[in-house]
């Protein structure tokens, strides 16, 4: 098991290497580079040199991108940001506070709706419920999130004005963004916990559990709801990586101060440091997920742990 | 939207036993024949493509015409969808608009499956150190979630449709280099491919005449579904900004011009969002109605 984990946890190391060589390059020759925006519009030739060498950016690719990752690795160090000159890692861990938060209500709210859809969805498997719930679960995985978020943000703030617009601070602007991100997760939770309530409900092991006599609750809690649980949790691993590192346009619609705000908002002003930044963030994020959601399978799952580890 | 990308992967789990489900719980097995939803994602993809290619017809006023006289002007009979704060017809826009729609969908799944296909093929074929290679290669590819890698892209390149189809390309690469990688390995060793080599067959023509035939199922399957996220991630990307630019008519940028105007001129978002709406469906309805007919065994195969 910990030879497994280390194991893993020296792929993402590398991943994350490799990650942020790739967005240093990317971004190295980015058209109007931070010492314009340092120096300002009009700027002359020579303090155009002075805002390059102080940011270091007369140096080569490959000296910039060794002293960066010296930085990250030694101090912590991710660089300041060119337009507000904070550091990278306090915007980042500020961004992420917001981002975490509204992750967390989306989860919460997929998971509570999802469940219960879906398995009321099981329950009436065949009926006209049944045949709604999975006809909304599939418009509710093709609509996007850009314009459920300007349809609710019509006629929840500005008909009925029950909720702020956008912004951020009280739990009033929490319902709008978390109910958006929420929205298809909510669709293909509630079609997953269906069918796999019903696939693990006329398993072989499931009639046997009740051949066997034990009682209709033990054969749920041992049989059916540990079975079906699995792939719920690699989707929502899934989902939260999504949430945390790619809520781009959302946060964007609702002025949430998170960390997709923060990316999208530091590409239009060119902050390379903070895009480098929030990328290697949002990698590790996904990187750490992907292991969680792997081992969380482990553990449940004896046929998986036995290959794996 | 960066969803989009990522939740294919989840989506297709959930498909998978959405299917099997089915068959369980209303007892009716339809082992052949069309469901409903082929038919129905036929029927809107249909409308897309016939929209998108007889848009010049089908307008009643050229996209760019600007009316002061008749600016934002709610839906009417001169005007199904209303007009624009310019005065142009948003009915004929959301038209042009699925010209651009089609072309995002078929040219950056175009981009990113061509060299998918051709490089899985090869690194299935020939496995080994460069297969190694290319295999770690796109495993880093995915570890940007969803559209990042994508964004990234853009601001390299600068905002622009053509970027947008460019990154979206790139971005969806891997996951036909994954399928046309795995359907290869499995049949580089089945007897018709021992059976072409043994008569001398050269490399090329193994691989696209014997080998990808044999994947078109699987292949044709993640195109359509692909199409449809594809679409969504483009929009989702003129919408912040980082993608088409106002003046042309492209759905995600008529949205963010509409949501200026939420409060007066409800239309201008509504439309252009129902648009997007019905496409994607289309294309989500239409890739899981084939893969029931075409490809059930690789359900878990397409995910990613």
């Amino acid at each position: 098991m910990a030879g497994y984990v280390l194991r893993r946890l020296a792929g993402a190391v590398l991943m994350l290497l490799a990650v942020s060589l790739i967005v240093f390059v990317l971004l190295d020759v980015i058209p109007g580079d931070a010492a314009h925006t340092l120096a300002g519009d009009l700027a002359s030739a020579e303090q155009l040199a002075a805002a390059r060498h102080e940011l270091g950016l007369d140096q080569p690719l490959p000296v910039r991108y060794a002293r960066f990752v010296e930085g990250v690795v030694l101090r912590g160090d991710l660089g300041a940001s060119v337009v507000s000159g904070r550091p990278v890692a306090t915007l980042l861990s500020e961004r992420f506070g917001a981002t975490l938060k509204l992750a967390l209500a989306a989860l919460g709210l997929a998971l509570v709706a999802g469940l219960l859809i879906g398995a009321l969805a099981a329950i009436r498997a065949g009926g006209y419920l049944d045949l709604a719930v999975m006809a909304g679960a599939t418009l509710g995985e093709s609509l996007p999130s850009f314009w459920v978020s300007l349809l609710l943000i019509q006629v929840f703030a500005l008909r009925l004005g029950w909720l702020p617009v956008f912004g951020a601070g009280s739990p009033a602007h929490l319902v709008l963004p978390a109910v958006t991100l929420a929205l298809p997760a909510i669709a293909l939770l509630a079609r997953l916990v269906r069918s796999c309530l019903l696939d693990v409900r006329s398993a072989d092991f499931v009639r046997t559990a009740r051949a066997k006599g034990l009682g209709p609750l033990l054969v749920w809690r041992d049989h059916i709801f540990r079975n079906a649980i699995l792939p719920v949790i690699t989707i929502l691993g899934l989902y939260l990586g999504h949430v945390l590192g790619g809520a781009f346009i959302v946060e964007t619609i609702f002025a949430w101060p998170g960390l997709g705000r923060l990316v999208v908002q530091a590409i239009f002003d060119r902050d390379v440091p903070v895009v480098v930044g929030a990328v290697l963030l949002i990698a590790l994020i996904y990187q750490v997920l992907n292991l969680a959601v792997d081992l969380i399978h482990a553990v449940l799952d004896p046929r998986v742990g036995h290959e794996a580890l | 939207m960066a969803l989009k990308i990522e939740q294919t992967a989840g989506r297709t789990i959930g498909r998978r036993q959405g299917k099997r489900a089915v068959t369980h719980g209303t007892g009716r097995r339809r082992r052949s024949g069309l469901r409903p939803n082929v038919l129905v994602g036929a029927l809107l993809v249909g409308m897309l493509v016939l929209a998108g290619v007889l848009a010049p017809l089908l307008a009643p006023y050229p996209p760019d015409q600007i009316q002061p006289a008749l600016r934002l002007r709610p839906p009417s009979l001169e005007h199904p969808f209303g007009t624009d704060a310019f005065g142009r017809d948003l009915y004929s826009r959301v038209l042009h608009g699925a010209r651009i729609a089609l072309r995002i969908s078929l040219l950056s799944v175009l981009l990113a499956a061509a060299p998918g296909i051709w490089l899985g093929l090869l690194a299935g074929y020939h496995r080994g150190w460069s297969e190694q290679i290319l295999s770690r290669l796109m495993e880093i590819w995915l570890a940007f979630p969803g559209l990042l890698l994508a964004i990234v892209l853009v601001a390299r390149l600068g905002p622009s449709l053509d970027t947008t189809v460019i990154a979206l390309g790139v971005v969806g690469l891997p996951s036909f280099y994954r399928l046309a990688r795995n359907g290869t390995i499995s049949a580089r060793h089945a007897l018709y491919v021992e059976a072409a080599r043994a008569l001398g067959i050269g490399q090329t023509r193994i691989l696209l005449r014997h080998i990808l035939p044999n994947l078109a199922s699987p292949l044709i399957v993640l195109v359509t579904l692909r199409m449809g996220t594809m679409l969504l991630a483009a929009g989702g990307l003129s919408f912040i900004g980082l993608g088409a630019q106002p003046p042309l008519p492209e759905w995600g940028a008529l949205l963010a011009t509409g949501r200026d105007y939420l409060d007066t001129a409800w239309w201008l978002a509504f439309f252009p969002g129902l648009a997007f709406t019905l496409s994607v469906t289309g294309f989500n309805l239409l890739g899981d109605g084939l893969r029931d007919l075409l490809a059930p065994e690789t359900r878990e195969g397409t995910a990613r």
